[in-house]
């Protein structure tokens, strides 16, 4: 068979009821070539479901295997299909006569091997009414793929992808004869990719008969969603949700609301409670030029209520060598000629292991409590990117009321301060960070901007003694005038000429916010300070 | 009395040879004849009014009949006309709807495979992510262990640059002793 050769699985056990009809409904696929295999899975029922199999003759392919679940049945329709392109269908569900042509005009205009389709749904009856419909946002799955998976929105049904993939990846797990396609799909949305066909495809049926509905059916469920709740890494449920936290209330809302697992749901609701205390913290310090400034630092971060699973020091071979890599808070040192700041911090980074990473530029201090309420913060918002006023002069210093989506605000107003900033792993690993060893640390912040939301933490979490966003004001301009993403934002550059100009006041505290400066301090989504 | 033996005592009464009068050379008709001739002239007279009444009644109606139905056969005429119109319309629209639909299903395709594309770029991103954080992990582990090794080395070798110095500076004492 062809490039556009399809095989319709048709696993069944004692499906005598609702056969006939699916087959039927397969038949009637517009796509020319598809071929249906029928796998009868050890069905006992003297014989009815073979005869309903039978009465199609050739039209379709007939295999029998002794029961063995569901999984065997699809892996036997796999090894004998000859199709290039794989799709399953319920006994009991029907397909719509233009679902299989549709998708394959899709796969084909992907031209990836990788893809593996799924589509909205009907819900029908016992009688074939159509009792309802399930559709899904395609703009949200397009904007985070494997939210499909995760909330459980991919009917196996609806699926068609290529043969080679399924085989590829193991095929389905004969070990669990319930959850054999959750755990396909789990492999598929991590090595694959999932795209939705915004089209109800399939009609499935919600019977009193359904296998799906069986307590033993509910057992392996539960233990499915358990292994999906321990077996994603942060990382994940950050790409996810925003973080590991919000992973786990998300899917512990889903679980109780829209599936019958209320101690799975239960449990991820107690994981989400700890999940910020059990996320590893890393501290990237520049030690600078002054041992004993350094010092000092490293002692703020040391001194932290919620201590750092490990500190960095980047810097000179000399001042690494006089700070010792020993300390209260694991050291890893990482020794460096070079003099530009964002070199080193990328340094830093590469050398993090924790899930959050703050930056310090000695001599700037931490308060203790910064370390505890920043990572709280983030977790419960699933904020990747956040900043906090700070003291310097002995004059607190509010720009941690700059938060939300400030782009293209921040391009003309940008007073984040390096000594504030904390990241999620996953924002290093996006590759917007600290990419230009010549550009200015806001550029950074500005890239960050442009593609997510900003957390502001209003408490001064740090001293600094000399900020660095004044300092950067000129060589600010310069990149955003040479910037050919920014250049063209003329009302915040002509803003940041002003504050240059010097007609604009800088942003302190007991100044007011009424500078002129149209600076939005949006409060981020999930309220102000209150932690979720 | 039936209107056609009327007609022909009448025609009798008409057409006898009555005894003529002779003043006014009229045929002379008795009486009684006269007046019963009279009466069922009368009588005839009378009838066929009532003949001439019904008869222009009938072909009124008649008349009005043909008019009707001819305004019928109008109306049929012109339903058929809109009858055609209206299948023809109805067909029409079918086709119109069926070319819609496919052009409805040609844009969902594309669309489908416009989001398709951006959603599998995000998806090979979020993998390369991933997999960059797993290639770090290995390197970080590669440093660390390289580090240690450098460490470990450095104190080797301050351990054999002491223990050296210390074996010249015995051997120094060594040969004063014996100069001595």
């Amino acid at each position: 068979m062809g490039d556009r050769s399809v095989t319709i699985a048709i696993p069944v056990h004692n499906g005598a009821n609702y056969l006939g009809e699916a087959i039927e409904s397969a038949l009637r696929q517009r796509h020319a070539e598809t071929e249906i295999i029928v796998v009868d899975d050890g069905s006992d029922d003297d014989g009815e479901t073979f005869a309903i199999a039978s009465a199609f003759g050739d039209r379709i392919r007939y295999l029998h295997q002794s029961q063995s679940g569901v999984a065997v049945a699809l892996n036997t329709a796999l090894a004998n299909a000859s199709g290039r392109l794989f799709s399953w269908l319920s006994h009991d569900d029907l397909f719509e006569p233009g679902k299989t042509e549709i998708q394959v005009q899709i796969l084909e205009a992907v031209n990836r091997d990788d893809v593996c389709l799924f589509s909205d749904l009907s819900w029908i009856d016992a009688a074939g009414r159509i009792m309802g419909e399930q559709r899904l946002d395609q703009t949200v799955l397009a904007h985070n793929p494997r939210l499909a998976f995760y909330e459980g929105l991919i009917n196996g049904c609806t699926i068609l992808t290529t043969r080679e993939l399924l085989l590829r990846v193991g095929g389905f797990d004969a070990r669990y004869p319930h959850t054999q396609d959750y755990r396909m799909w789990w492999r598929l949305a991590r090595e694959a990719n999932f795209v939705h066909v915004p089209r109800c495809l399939l009609r499935s049926r919600l019977h009193p008969d359904q296998g799906s509905h069986r307590s033993v059916a509910l057992a392996e469920n539960s233990a499915f969603w358990d292994d999906v709740l321990d077996e994603t890494s942060v990382l994940e449920a950050a790409l996810v949700d925003g973080s590991r936290e919000r992973f786990l209330r998300r899917t512990g809302e889903f679980l109780r609301y829209r599936s019958p697992n209320r101690r799975v749901a239960d449990r991820a609701d107690q994981m989400a409670r700890t999940s910020a205390a059990e996320t590893s913290v890393s501290v990237v310090i520049d030690v600078g030029s002054d041992a004993v400034a350094a010092r000092r630092a490293i002692a703020s971060v040391e001194a932290q209520t919620r201590r750092p699973d490990e500190v960095i020091l980047v810097g000179d071979h000399a001042i690494l060598e006089a700070l010792g890599p020993d300390g209260a808070c694991t050291r890893r040192l990482r020794p460096t000629p070079e003099r530009r700041l964002p070199a080193r911090l990328r340094l830093g980074l590469l050398a993090s292991r924790g899930d959050y990473v703050a930056f310090l530029i000695s001599p700037d201090l931490f308060v203790p409590e910064k370390i505890a309420a920043q990572v709280a913060r983030m977790s419960a918002q699933g904020c990747v990117f956040s900043h906090s006023s700070y003291r310097s002069g002995g004059e607190a210093v509010a720009t941690g009321s700059f938060g939300g989506r400030v782009h293209p605000e921040i391009l003309g107003d940008c007073y984040i301060e390096i000594s504030t900033v904390m990241i999620q792993r996953v924002l290093f690993l996006s590759g917007l960070l600290f990419m230009n060893d010549d550009a200015p640390l806001a550029s950074s912040w500005i890239e960050v901007a442009a593609r997510h939301e900003v957390l502001g933490l209003e408490e001064p979490l740090s001293d600094i003694e000399a900020p660095w966003a004044q300092r950067e004001a000129e060589p600010l301009l310069t990149w955003l005038r040479a910037s050919a993403e920014y250049r063209h934002h003329t009302a915040p550059l002509h803003r940041l000429e002003m504050r240059l100009a010097g007609s604009l006041p800088s942003r302190r505290s007991g100044e007011g916010a009424d500078d002129g400066a149209s600076v939005t301090a949006q409060v981020p989504a999930g309220g102000t300070d209150a932690a979720a | 009395m039936p209107l056609h033996d009327l007609l022909q005592r009448l025609r009798i009464a008409l057409t006898g040879s009555p005894p003529e009068d002779e003043a006014a050379s009229v045929p002379m008709v008795p009486a009684a004849e006269y007046d019963a001739s009279q009466a069922l002239l009368t009588d005839a007279q009378r009838q066929l009014a009532v003949t001439e009444a019904e008869y222009n009644t009938t072909r009124t109606l008649l008349i009005e009949t043909q008019r009707r139905l001819a305004v019928a056969d109008q109306r049929i005429a012109i339903l058929g006309s809109s009858n055609r119109t209206a299948a023809r319309a109805i067909r029409q629209f079918l086709q119109d709807r069926e070319q819609l639909v496919a052009e409805r299903e040609a844009v969902e395709v594309r669309l489908s495979i416009a989001v398709g594309e951006r959603s599998i770029a995000i998806a090979d991103q979020q993998r390369t992510m991933i997999l960059n954080d797993q290639l770090l992990s290995t390197l970080r582990d590669h440093e660390d262990a390289r580090q240690h090794l450098e460490e470990e080395n450095q104190r080797l070798r301050r351990r054999l640059t002491e223990r050296t110095a210390s074996v010249a500076v015995e051997a120094d004492d060594g040969e004063r002793s014996a100069a001595v």
